[in-house]
């Protein structure tokens, strides 16, 4: 039981890291609890309630932990954590008479509410690139891609596994996301692929074999990642440095798009 | 091709919410003297009620590998079927609506501090919406949900394709692919791309979550509104301080507001951002209007809606539903009320059941 309680007061604290707002709402609970009659009834009584049920030990290890499994933080969406803190702070404001403290009273609450937390758009957000809202290079690669066939089957830098196919269903790749372990587990040699494009100077021959032996034709991949790669040929590059690299591992250059070296195993 | 685009917009985001919303309003008896709560809750409810029609025809028909545009025929008809029964059996067909009277009536807009706060909660929600349309935010999940919702929209078929990698996977509904077979709301998605005829990733990335951030404040608007007996200044300002509190509420990629402001296309999201306030809404209006029984029948829609939209809402909503119906049953002695809650939850029940005797190898298709 001692792990059970461990294991809860861990995800609550991992949860609710950056903010001060399951503290808030303990508050609030406190103060609506005295402060009004019907909203205990109706708000505070049920909130406890869910609280007791779900941050417990007892039944995380009984129930929570067997039924959401690596998501019990889920569980904590079910605490109405903003409702409470707002429903309190709109209360306390009517509890002042004056209009000018009525104001101060909810600038000082949010004030504090968002000096304790922290910006949720802060570094999440950028200008959009496009309307598909993916990197504009995995829309350029694909197209590109689609133009040499009709439905393309390709291993890709992992920098685009991701959008590619949110682009277009029409090209296959080697392993997506899957090589990270998510969801499905990928076979032995897709993921010996994905392990030797991870690397900065992968073994493109292994690469050229695994293509050809499990029928992928192309290959898109950064220009650091081919061996006769030259910091200083990066900024004014030919596409004959890489030309005879590629070739010597049994690939034909084909493009470059946005960065991205397009070639075909032959 | 984009005034069709607007036309299907109009069509799937208002006209048949706000059609099959009002039959659910009228047969429920919910806010009859209150046209703009009625038609904000028909706007909700009738968008809840779709969601959970294209559960209820779409999970059988994936287990079926029919094809993809069987599902859009058979939802359309259960939707015209649902609303045609009702207008023959009543003889009307209410359509609620808000008419400028009404306002007046309410006295809203003569009251200036209320008006204010109306317009600082909805610049709060329009920064939000300018966010989201103009913002971009990766998310690796994506490489499952809209790349389901992107195959399905090209090809017709259903779930039938390893997301990452496009190989076909007719046989492999194992783990989270399970969950996507009994929650696919990345099919919706598609249905919605087809419909509006706009690329399933800028329906998902661009419109959609202007769309479900908007119901979402409606939900708080309607929460708000039972919380303080349809006060609209303390209703307005419960609802400015949600949008504000909701933009500090993160720190760990956990929170309620995270998944609603960040990615509220994807299923989970919606059941963190629209599911769940819904579930509060409806048990606050219950707690307050207690002899309004019917309001029940609102919650069995909104569980139905949970399992469309993510594996985590269908055990979300029934726990949820669980813990506020005991206290519901308790605290107001609604003792013969207890033979509703396994009722309300008989799809969170059915659904979860199936994904169970899948798993153990008891149910083959």
């Amino acid at each position: 039981m001692r792990d059970a309680a461990i294991q809860v007061f861990d995800t609550v604290r991992e949860s609710f890291a950056g903010n001060f707002f399951l503290i808030f709402w303990v508050l609030s609970l406190v103060y609506l609890f005295f402060a009004d009659k019907e909203k205990r009834r109706i708000l505070v009584y049920p909130s406890i309630l869910a609280g007791v049920l779900i941050i417990n030990p007892v039944l995380y290890r009984y129930v929570w932990s067997k039924v959401f499994d690596y998501a019990y933080w889920r569980a904590f969406w079910m605490l109405p954590i903003l409702p409470v803190i707002a429903t309190a702070i709109v209360t306390l404001m009517g509890k002042c008479r004056k209009g000018s403290l009525k104001i101060l009273t909810v600038i000082g609450c949010v004030a504090l509410c968002a000096l304790t937390g922290t910006f949720i758009y802060k570094d999440r957000f950028v200008f959009r690139q496009n309307y598909y809202k993916i990197p504009t290079a995995s829309v350029d690669v694909a197209n590109a891609l689609l133009a040499l066939d009709r439905e393309p089957r390709a291993v890709v830098d992992h920098s685009l596994f991701c959008y590619i196919r949110q682009y277009s269903p029409d090209i296959h790749l080697l392993y997506g996301r899957d090589a990270w372990g998510f969801i499905d587990v990928i076979g032995d040699r897709p993921y010996g692929v994905y392990q030797q494009m991870k690397e900065p100077q992968p073994d493109l021959h292994y690469v050229h074999d695994q293509m050809k032996d499990l029928g992928y034709e192309y290959l898109v991949l950064l220009p650091s990642q081919i061996p006769q790669y030259k910091p200083e040929n990066a900024k004014g590059y030919k596409a004959s440095f890489y030309m005879d690299s590629l070739k010597k591992a049994g690939f034909q250059y084909l493009e470059n798009v946005d960065g991205y070296i397009i070639c075909r195993a032959i | 091709m984009k005034i069709l685009s607007l036309a299907g917009m109009i069509l799937i985001f208002l006209v048949l919410p706000i059609i099959c919303g009002s039959v659910l309003t009228d047969l429920l008896h919910v806010y009859q003297g209150s046209n703009g709560r009625r038609f904000l809750l028909s706007l909700v409810s009738g968008n809840l009620l779709m969601w959970a029609a294209f559960e209820a025809v779409a999970v059988p028909l994936i287990f079926l590998r029919a094809d993809f545009r069987m599902v859009i025929l058979l939802w359309a008809i259960v939707l015209c079927a649902f609303v045609a029964v009702y207008a023959l059996v009543r003889r009307r067909l209410p359509i609620a609506v808000v008419r400028g009277r009404d306002l007046k009536n309410a006295g809203i807009l003569h009251d200036r501090i209320a008006v204010l706060l109306l317009v600082l909660f909805l610049a709060v929600v329009a920064v939000q919406c300018v966010v989201y349309f103009w913002g971009m935010h990766l998310d690796e999940d994506d490489s499952r949900f809209v790349a389901h919702s992107v195959y399905t929209w090209k090809t017709n078929q259903m779930l039938t394709e390893n997301p990452a990698t496009g190989e076909l996977n007719l046989n492999n509904w194992n783990g989270d692919y399970l969950k996507d077979v009994f929650s696919p709301w990345m099919i919706y998605i598609a249905l919605i791309a087809r419909v509006i005829g706009i690329h399933p990733a800028i329906t998902a990335h661009t419109i959609l979550p202007v769309v479900l951030l908007v119901l979402s404040y409606i939900v708080w608007y309607l929460a708000g509104s039972e919380l303080f007996e349809n006060d609209k200044r303390k209703t307005f300002l419960f609802c400015f301080l949600i949008g504000i509190l909701q933009l500090f509420f993160a720190g760990s990629t956990r929170t309620q507001s995270e998944f609603t402001l960040l990615r509220i296309w994807q299923g989970k999201a919606v059941v963190a951002g629209i599911g769940i306030p819904m579930i509060l809404y409806g048990f606050l209006y219950l707690y307050r209007k207690q002899e309004d029984e019917r309001f029940f029948w609102m919650l069995l829609v909104t569980d139905w809606t949970c399992c469309l939209l993510s594996g985590m809402g269908i055990i979300l909503a029934t726990a949820m539903i669980g813990m506020y119906s005991l206290w519901y049953v308790i605290a107001f002695r609604k003792w013969k009320m207890i033979w509703k809650v396994p009722l309300v939850l008989l799809p969170s029940i059915f659904y979860g059941s199936c994904i169970y005797l899948y798993k153990i190898g008891r149910l083959v298709l």
